[in-house]
């Protein structure tokens, strides 16, 4: 028999706002347990909830940026359960109108549908110190999104694909930072098989809180592996919460599935309902950055580059931001994602910053472009940028880091290193061709690296007969 | 006694120094000092605090506001920065908050005087008075009847010449009620009027918090200060707040409606009955026409106000689970039954049975009580919005009952519950309502009236209770 599986995802995204969904306090990251924290994060008696305007406005970037239909008219519900993280005794979340539904994202010709994102507040954490618990309230209150997407994913390839064309766009739109190591993106996972062609939904697995994409993939992979196995020996999946173990690649019982009906939800009247005007929805419409999509075409056509190139670039707004800016000061902009990629990238430190000014890529670039410096010599110049700015062009001058491009001048190093190295010419000569490569070395190490590759290469070639 | 004058009239006698606030707040503790250890309608009385204010206004001289020296309380469930805010319950029995109501900031900012915090039903849940966790509130009128409630402590202070004003919150008569039994003037305004941040309240849809008075004038110079807009309060409304504007001008030609479904109820008490009959005659002779109207959803106003009330109240007062402040039992083996404990010894009996019946609403989905309570809701408000096209003001005795005795065992469940028929519907549909006094029953406890107007229309009621009560006289 013929398998399918239906999956879908669910995603939380913490807002980058500067404060919480509804109060005042900072909205940030690492900070001293319980130091950002106010009487109504802390669900003190009396205190009200005030809807923090930045964090809807975010949410509707995300829905603009996701395909969505931005609900004018959405309303703010109370999840009620009990934990010591959620000092009030429920979430307010949006269960029966969310912000926005109907949305999808393109991932490579099929559109996976997103049934709602609906805005709520994220809870405390607790920390367990030896046989004692204790609670931080810092991120009690922070505003997040919850993303569904409908059950159109079919692999966990296309879930892999999916998420990050999701962590792209809201990435671009500055409505995340999408961290999963800080836990500002965390993914569950939703995962059935059914027999190829049939509508019916098979037995449902919850993932919980998977750690990466990579480990979203396996798991997937691996939860499709066992239903189908299961099936085949004429069992079936239990309805439970699974999570991944990233060491042994299996998804392991963690307890039987909750079923949504037995929380209590109602309206929190305590807020008004969500009133949002078609002229603010264009507003934000107007401002919305270019999505990661839009600048590949553009990078595409406008400079040349390759699928690889875009999809390094694409990484984070601030690589793709600085390709904008060299790029707009290069002679050749291919050329400078070249070297950005190759070169820059690899020094890049755990923080992902660009110690080079995009200018000095420009520069470093644009000599390459004139000839008027190798590839080799770009490659040391970007690694001094690392360390100090200075100017490029005057540095390649008092430095003499010109690109040998005399036929003379270059001969007689030729000359030289093939006097010197009488045994790889030989061997040359006997038809081992890597010895063309060893003295393209030793020429360039005698110029400093200042040799002139293609003339170099047609020097060499026609010396060697 | 200077304990017994009105709000207007310490007005004048401040502003021409007659008086001193000293003598005044020194009044006030005294008639606490005799009269409260039966009563019961203190349970912080902020003695130091008052005479320090006092003095410090006396330095000063200048009134830079008409409450400028007026003493007054507040109900205990409304926040006040260093003061115990206890609810009357078990659960915050040590809570003292670290930040103020807005309503409590705004009296400050008058340069009123705080006396203390007033005695009320646990977390304003309850009808009576008997449900404080400290001590039951009597009716100053006969002290082995009850107040009334939830605002018990308010209202009784304010008879008892302890308080010259106090602040209620009414959710489903928790202001009106207890106005009534205890024959002083109480105003629940239309929703969004006053600030709830930092009123502890446990069903958010219908609370407010409002002024508990001698006089009508009084009452209306009371909410003019603590009404307006608050951004902390996001249900809060900006509105002209033209409360005194209207309450001189007379009553002549205007309607009012008397409904008729509420007329016939049987569990109206003989002398309620003939108070409130009095009462029409009384506006009649002020030029007043009174028609009897007909309200067929008032009968749904009861089991929409508790359906919707319980399953906030089951929501709302999730938050004191014992974690972050508050009681918390002292044993306990594992998280569930510290909830268990902390919640099942902090609240008490009434609270308990509206965050059952709450949950049960909420857990039993299939049923769909709370779209028919909310459906009744609405049904309820286009009623009076028609009524209000042709009418100023609704007109309805304040309770079935005066004032019950301690003890006396009421019949049935039942029958403690129409005790809100007429003032539920007032909070379902979020419009105003004074309580005011007509006359006395049998027993010399007081009846009261209950007069509502459309949305943002105080400045009528306060016309209509302005005219009543002159023309009614002192209460005696
Ligand atoms: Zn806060």
């Amino acid at each position: 028999m013929k398998y399918e599986a239906v999956i879908g995802l669910e995603v939380h995204v913490e807002l980058k706002t500067n404060t919480k969904l509804f109060c005042g306090c900072r909205n940030e990251f690492g900070k001293k347990p319980n130091t950002l924290v106010c009487p109504v994060c802390a669900g003190m008696p009396g205190t009200l909830p005030r809807l923090n305007k930045e964090a809807v406005n975010l949410a509707i970037k995300a829905g603009i940026g996701l395909n969505c239909k931005i609900n004018k008219f959405s309303r703010f519900d109370r999840k009620n359960y009990y934990y010591p993280d959620l000092p009030k005794g429920y979430q307010t979340t949006q269960y029966e109108m969310p912000l926005c539904t109907d949305g999808y994202i393109d991932i490579g010709g099929r559109k996976i549908g997103i049934e709602r994102i609906h805005l709520e507040e994220d809870a405390g954490k607790l920390i367990h110190e030896e046989d004692k618990t204790f609670v931080d309230f810092n991120r009690s209150g922070v505003p997040l999104i919850e993303i569904v997407s409908r059950p159109d994913i079919r692999s966990g390839e296309e879930a892999a694909l999916y998420l990050k064309k999701l962590r792209g766009i809201l990435l671009f739109t500055g409505v995340s930072d999408c961290k999963m190591n800080e836990g500002s993106m965390r993914v569950d996972v939703n995962v059935s098989v059914r027999p190829k062609g049939l509508s019916f939904f098979g037995a449902k697995t919850e993932i919980k809180n998977i750690n990466s994409f990579q480990y979203t993939q396996e798991a997937i992979g691996y939860e499709i592996n066992r239903h189908i196995e299961l099936y085949e020996n004429g069992k079936t999946p239990e309805n439970e919460t699974r999570r991944y173990d990233e060491k042994s690649k299996k998804t392991y019982t963690m307890r039987a599935k909750e079923d949504s009906s037995l929380y209590m939800y109602l309206p929190d009247t305590e807020l008004v309902p969500l009133d949002i005007s078609e002229e603010e929805i264009d507003e934000i419409r107007k401002k919305m950055p270019l999505l990661p999509e839009e600048r590949e075409k553009m990078y595409v056509k406008e400079h040349g580059l390759s699928d690889f190139d875009c999809e390094n670039i694409l990484q984070e707004v601030h690589f793709a931001e600085y390709f904008e800016e060299a790029a707009k000061l290069s002679k050749d902009a291919k050329n400078s994602a070249n070297l950005l990629i190759t070169q820059i990238f690899s020094l890049l430190e755990s923080d992902k910053v660009i110690k080079i000014k995009p200018l000095r890529l420009a520069e470093v670039s644009n000599l390459m472009t004139d000839e008027v410096i190798n590839s080799s010599t770009a490659k040391k110049l970007l690694e001094k940028l690392w360390e100090e700015d200075f100017d490029v062009e005057n540095y390649v001058k008092e430095n003499k880091l010109f690109q040998i491009n005399e036929k003379d001048v270059l001969s007689r190093y030729i000359d030289e290193a093939m006097e010197e190295n009488q045994k790889i010419v030989d061997d040359y000569r006997k038809g081992k061709k890597k010895a063309l490569k060893a003295l393209t070395g030793i020429v360039m190490a005698k110029t400093r690296g200042r040799a002139n590759p293609r003339l170099l290469n047609t020097l060499l070639n026609e010396k060697l007969g | 006694m200077p304990n017994r004058l009105s709000i207007s009239e310490c007005i004048k006698l401040l502003d021409n120094r007659e008086i001193k606030v000293t003598e005044l707040v020194n009044a006030y503790l005294r008639e606490i000092e005799n009269r409260d250890e039966e009563i019961n309608a203190f349970i912080t009385v902020t003695k130091d605090e008052a005479l320090e204010k006092a003095e410090e206004l006396d330095r000063k001289g200048k009134r830079i506001s008409p409450l400028s020296g007026i003493p007054g309380g507040i109900k205990d469930n409304i926040c006040t920065k260093n003061i115990n805010t206890t609810c009357a319950s078990k659960m915050l029995k040590d809570f003292v908050p670290k930040y103020s109501a807005t309503v409590y900031e705004r009296l400050l900012d008058n340069d009123f005087v705080m006396l203390g915090k007033l005695n009320m039903d646990e977390f304003a849940i309850g009808g009576g008075g008997e449900y404080s966790y400290f001590k039951p509130v009597k009716n100053p009128y006969n002290i082995s009847h009850m107040a009334g409630g939830s605002s018990s402590g308010s209202a009784a202070s304010v008879a008892a010449f302890e308080c010259a004003f106090s602040l209620g919150t009414d959710t489903g008569g928790s202001i009106l009620k207890p106005s009534s039994y205890c024959g002083v003037v109480g105003m629940k305004p239309t929703f969004g009027t006053v600030s709830r941040y930092g009123v502890v309240g446990f069903a958010p849809s219908l609370e407010q918090t409002g002024p508990i008075t001698r006089t009508v004038l009084d009452n209306a110079i009371v909410l003019s200060k603590i009404a307006g807009h608050d951004e902390k309060d996001p249900c809060s409304i900006k509105r002209d707040l033209d409360f005194l504007q209207d309450i001189d001008k007379g009553l002549k030609g205007l309607k009012i409606a008397v409904p008729k479904e509420l007329m016939d109820m049987d569990v109206i008490q003989r002398d309620v009955r003939k108070c409130y009959e009095k009462s029409f005659e009384i506006f009649k002779e002020l030029g007043c026409q009174v028609d009897v109207v007909s309200m067929p959803s008032l009968q749904y106003s009861l089991s929409a106000y508790y359906a919707i009330s319980s399953s906030e109240s089951a929501s709302t007062l999730a938050r004191y689970d014992g974690i972050r402040y508050g009681h918390r039992t002292k044993e306990y083996s594992n998280i569930e039954e510290l909830y268990e404990k902390t919640r099942g010894e902090g609240f008490g009996i009434d609270v308990k049975k509206r965050i059952l019946f709450g949950t049960f609403l909420l857990v039993e989905k299939e049923k769909n009580y709370l779209d028919k309570a909310r459906k009744a809701r609405t049904i309820l408000m286009n009623e009076y919005e028609r009524l209000f096209k042709e009418y100023s003001i609704v007109l309805t005795p304040a309770s079935p009952i005066t004032a019950p005795a301690f003890g006396e065992k009421q019949s049935n469940a039942l029958e403690k519950y129409y005790e809100d028929i007429f003032t539920t519907p007032i909070n379902l549909c979020g419009i105003p309502a004074l309580s005011m006094p007509v006359c006395k029953d049998s027993n010399g406890l007081p009846v009261g009236i209950i007069l509502s107007a459309r949305h943002y229309d105080e400045k009528t009621l306060y016309r209509f209770g302005h005219a009543f009560e002159a023309a009614r006289g002192i209460l005696k």
